[in-house]
């Protein structure tokens, strides 16, 4: 059994942190928009977290250069939010690392929109295996079909549930 | 350390509680010491004063009918219905007042918070079992009636362990 | 005629396609729970060879309530009792999150004494949620002292959470802007004096259950989850550093005062159900050193609580922000839209991740093991169905 000690020096210790903070979030943007040009788009960028957005077709590709050159290695959620005015589903995918210590406060927001309709996005159950569940979850709750995940079907809800996946936003609870 | 050792102190730590005394006490006669009257709320300032968040009491001579606290419970439980009283007092209009229906309450306090005329605290009163469901709805005037509770007992640490004592 | 004849074919065929079936039919099917007075609510399928378990297929949902989708109907306060039903022993932490959360939307920080006091209060309700773990983890291994004696000593700290927030265990406390009510009188001293004897009892729980031999035997060399598998599968909390990978959010991305505190990330690199039972325990003495700290560095006066408006309206945009919880990260990820309600909530839970490690541990190992893993696994069925 170890302990960790994790020695900081007490004097500026906030500002220590929110500049190599910042430092992190430029590097990484920059190394994918290095890569990856105008493919990818930067939504915003915080002290430890930064969403970018990407089409459905960049998605995998995208998700295997974090993982290969950043050590993002799990995800800690993978969600989708309904917008009925744009006609589109977001899909978000909070990654995280635990390989890369410098990564331990960061928090990546991978995220890509797809058609309402007919809602379809490519699985990142390989270069993730973490979010298994999280996209099962996600199929059924807001309908996206994961290409390539091996059971989209029911993991939560009701075995007789015969409506519309309950997150999307014309599904009403009753008396609200 | 091998196998022996370690029943032998396993038995040890579970033997010594014979000599220490019982944390347990004998609940209905005796009942534990709460902090102060209840959960309050300073409208002014805008914190609470910590205490107990058992069941509600309703000053009638402070109460305007202004439905903030049935309004701050609507998304939480549905639990405060305002209700028409057969009293007049001059802040009072409309002359209603909430009833609370304690099979609905989750005891969260945020009524208490939203209120802002002082008409509207919590009691130190938890025990509200009753045999049908509708006794469990309280009217203004039940809400009315400060309770009786005396509890005196808390955790005390002494040398032979932790019990509850006076 | 020939229907006769066609019959009996038929049936001969019928009846070999059943022997046939029933000949390699070694694996049979349990279902563990949901009325498994231990599995929680919560129900997984195994599929047993003999003694060896080579197939689970977990089913949540039991208790699935909404949660998410109850978020959006409501404004960010009026989710508060609701929101902290899942895990009603950690409430003070899942609330936590959540307002961290809407103080970060709607652009406010809470006074500095506010801070230190919702820490305290969570971090005694991470202390209750362990026991409560710890309790039935001892029940399960056939170790009833293990199951009073954590009960009886979360009583300690339920009645300092009572004394601060006025409830038991559904505390709805910690709510965005700050805590709903100041310590109150003699508290500070209470509060010691109760952590402190709780500490020395730390010690009784080693020599009656973790230097047992019995339960040694049981959980060493039991349910390996290596470092390799842990960060592939991405869980979180006392399983991950039970692996050998010093995580804690209250570390590694300090919220509110916890920057100011000293205390250590217990981790250790056995990588069994024994280091992930042992984690916890080593967890809570680290808890109590930070109740102490927390107790004497707390200023002594000063406001508690931001008043925002009962309708506050946030700001649109989203954000994602995580405590550490008993179970692990918990992260509330809010988007909002501009109303005072929530356009959006996700939960992303401990429970639910740490679901992934339950059929990869499972399978291959011993059906008696089966209490040992899944329990060590700090699962919380109803946190998992949110
Ligand atoms: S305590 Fe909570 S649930 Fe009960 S009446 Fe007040 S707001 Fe409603
Ligand atoms: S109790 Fe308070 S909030 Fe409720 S109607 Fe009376 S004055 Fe208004």
């Amino acid at each position: 059994m170890e302990k960790t000690n994790t020695e900081n020096n007490q004097t500026n210790l906030i500002e220590v942190k929110e500049e190599k903070s910042n430092l992190l979030s430029s590097s990484l943007i920059n190394s994918i928009t290095t890569n990856f040009g105008d493919q990818v788009k930067l939504v915003y960028k915080k002290e430890n977290r930064s969403k970018i957005m990407v089409s459905p077709e960049n998605l995998v590709e995208t998700a295997l250069y974090l993982r290969n050159n950043h050590g993002f290695d799990h995800a800690e959620s993978a969600s989708g939010t309904d917008y009925p005015a744009d006609n589109q589903i977001e899909i978000n995918y909070h990654l995280g690392s635990y390989s890369n210590t410098d990564y331990y406060p960061y928090i990546l927001v991978l995220s890509t929109r797809v058609d309402r309709t007919d809602p379809k996005s490519n699985s990142l159950i390989n270069i993730f295996p973490s979010v298994e569940y999280h996209e099962r979850e996600t199929y059924e709750m807001l309908g996206v079909f994961f290409l390539g995940h091996p059971r989209n079907e029911r993991f939560i809800l009701p075995e007789d549930w015969a409506d519309m996946p309950p997150l999307r936003k014309d599904f009403r609870i009753k008396g609200r | 350390m091998n196998t022996a050792t370690g029943f032998i102190k396993a038995l040890e730590s579970g033997t010594k509680h014979i000599v220490l005394k019982r944390f347990t006490f004998r609940y209905p006669q005796e009942k534990l010491k709460f902090v102060g009257d209840g959960y309050q709320f300073d409208p002014k300032k805008g914190v609470g004063i910590a205490g107990t968040r058992g069941r509600h009491i309703l000053f009638h001579d402070k109460c305007t009918g202004c439905q903030l606290c049935a309004i701050a419970c609507e998304g939480i439980a549905e639990a405060i219905t305002m209700v028409k009283v057969d009293e007049q007092w001059k802040q009072n209009k409309k002359s209603i007042m909430p009833q609370i229906d304690y099979g609905k309450c989750v005891f969260c306090g945020l009524c208490v918070d939203a209120c802002p005329f002082y008409a509207l605290y919590m009691t130190n009163d938890y025990e509200l079992s009753s045999f049908t469901k509708s006794h469990l709805i309280y009217t203004p005037a039940q809400l009315a009636v400060k309770p009786k509770y005396d509890g005196e007992v808390e955790i005390k640490i002494g040398s032979r362990g932790a019990y509850h004592g006076r | 005629m020939s229907s006769l004849e066609e019959k009996i074919d038929e049936a001969k065929k019928l009846s070999l396609q059943i022997t046939k079936e029933t000949e390699d039919d070694r694996l049979m099917t349990l279902s563990v729970g949901p009325q498994h007075p231990g599995s929680g609510h919560f129900r997984f399928t195994i599929k047993v060879d003999g003694d060896y378990i080579v197939f689970v297929d977990p089913d949540p949902g039991y208790v699935h309530r909404g949660h998410e989708k109850m978020c959006e109907y409501r404004n960010h306060f009026q989710n508060i009792p609701h929101l902290e039903r899942p895990v009603i022993h950690d409430s003070c932490n899942i609330t936590y999150a959540y307002s961290l959360a809407v103080e970060d939307l709607v652009g406010i920080t809470v006074p500095r004494r506010g801070q230190f006091i919702r820490a305290l209060a969570s971090e005694l309700s991470r202390l209750s949620y362990t026991l409560y773990w710890l309790a039935i983890y001892g029940i399960f291994l056939g170790h009833s002292t293990m199951f009073m004696w954590p009960a009886g000593d979360r009583e300690l700290l339920i009645d300092l959470l009572e004394r601060l927030s006025g409830a038991r265990v559904t505390n709805a406390f910690n709510i965005p802007g700050g805590v709903r009510n100041d310590i109150p009188y003699n508290f500070k001293e209470k509060c010691l004096a109760q952590v402190n004897y709780f500490e020395t009892r730390l010690k009784e729980y080693e020599d009656i259950f973790y230097n047992n031999p019995l339960l040694r035997q049981r959980t060493e060399g039991v349910g390996i989850l290596t470092k390799e598998d842990a960060i592939k599968l991405g869980v979180t909390g006392s399983v991950l550093r039970a692996s050998g990978v010093p995580f804690d959010v209250r570390k590694v991305e300090p919220y509110d005062v916890y920057d100011e505190i000293e205390f250590n990330v217990q981790y250790m690199k056995t990588c069994d159900s024994f280091a992930r039972a042992y984690v916890p325990v080593l967890d809570m003495r680290e808890s109590c050193h930070i109740i102490r700290q927390l107790l004497d560095k707390m200023p002594d006066s000063g406001d508690v609580r931001e008043k925002l408006q009962f309708n506050i309206k946030s700001s649109p945009g989203e954000t994602y922000k995580r405590v550490e919880s008993g179970r692990g990260a918990l992260g509330y990820h809010v988007v909002s839209d501009g109303t005072p309600r929530p356009y959006r909530v996700k939960a992303s839970v401990g429970s639910f991740r740490n679901l992934l490690a339950l059929p990869f541990l499972l399978t291959g190992s011993k059906l008696g093991d089966m209490p040992a893993i899944y329990w060590s696994l700090n699962y919380w069925p109803v946190e998992a169905d949110r």
